[in-house]
């Protein structure tokens, strides 16, 4: 990534970047020593590979920033709110039936949305207000496995203000 | 010889005949051994398709095979694949099978890019 985030539309995206690294759940799950390797797994707006595991952060198309001005008697500032995408896959284990291969994904993205729920706000990290799931969790259907492999994904909404 | 005789032996010897417009495929079942078949492939569109999670290479293409159990496809799944052009395609679905010929329709997607329906595509 030769550009660095900065200002308030592309900030939140690499504060989620931020905040996905730093969860224990999720650096186990790419295998990390610390945050500082975790953040190598987690690309922002697309991706042109197979590779999984995978996290993407996205901007939420027409459901994204905005900004309100707050009177505070002698002085005025804007807070601002908005919606993330997170995309989340991992391949499934060779000829591993349901529920199994289900539960192992729901079980691992549940672990990594705990540990979101436990640092959002704190420090620097993100201020998470909201997370539901938008997409999934689904696993690839059978006509793409050929190509891009057996895997479940979701994709989580996170919505944040600040 | 009789008429279904005479087409089946049609079948074998012109249609899919590798001199001419057949070519050799690997055909696997979804549980089962695989099998090299004789067919006859049309290779349809390709195009990037705008997926749930971003954009996606499909091709497509109809496989005409015989349905003999040896020589051809008797009994398809649409978890079964076939390798041609060095590729593995999904059997999608199929149709016939009455006259001696089967037509597989069979498809591959390849991840061009892996993003959001609501992005733009082709940056």
């Amino acid at each position: 990534m030769a550009v660095t985030p900065s200002g308030p539309l592309s900030l939140p995206l690499d504060n989620l970047r931020t905040l996905l690294a730093n969860c224990q759940s999720f650096q186990e799950w790419v295998g990390a020593d610390d945050a500082a390797e975790a953040l190598a797994f987690i690309s922002l707006v697309a991706k042109d590979t197979n590779e999984r595991p995978l996290a993407l952060a996205m901007q939420a198309p027409g459901r994204g920033w905005s900004a309100q001005q707050n009177a505070g008697g002698a002085a005025n500032w804007f807070s601002s709110k908005g919606t993330l995408l997170l995309l989340l896959e991992d391949d499934v284990a060779t000829e591993m039936a349901e529920p199994d291969a289900e539960l192992t994904f729901t079980n691992l993205v549940g672990d990594i949305i705990s540990d979101i729920m436990e640092l959002a706000g704190a420090g620097v990290y993100l201020n998470v207000t909201s997370i539901a799931i938008k997409d999934g969790p689904s696993r690839s259907f059978f006509d793409e496995k050929e190509s891009n492999g057996d895997y479940y994904q979701v994709v989580l909404e996170i919505g944040w203000a600040g | 010889m009789s008429l279904r005789t005479q087409i089946a032996d049609d079948i074998r010897k012109v249609i899919l005949n590798a001199d001419d417009a057949a070519e050799t495929i690997t055909y696997t079942p979804a549980s089962g051994s695989a099998k090299s078949i004789k067919a006859v492939v049309l290779r349809g569109d390709v195009r990037d398709e705008a997926a749930d999670d971003g954009i996606q290479k499909a091709q497509r293409a109809d496989v005409h095979v015989s349905t003999d159990a040896t020589t051809g496809v008797s009994a398809p799944s649409i978890r079964d694949t076939v390798t041609f052009d060095g590729l593995a395609w999904a059997v999608d679905s199929w149709r016939g099978g009455d006259a001696g010929m089967l037509t597989l329709h069979v498809v591959r997607f390849d991840l061009i890019e892996k993003s959001d329906r609501g992005h733009r595509l082709r940056r």
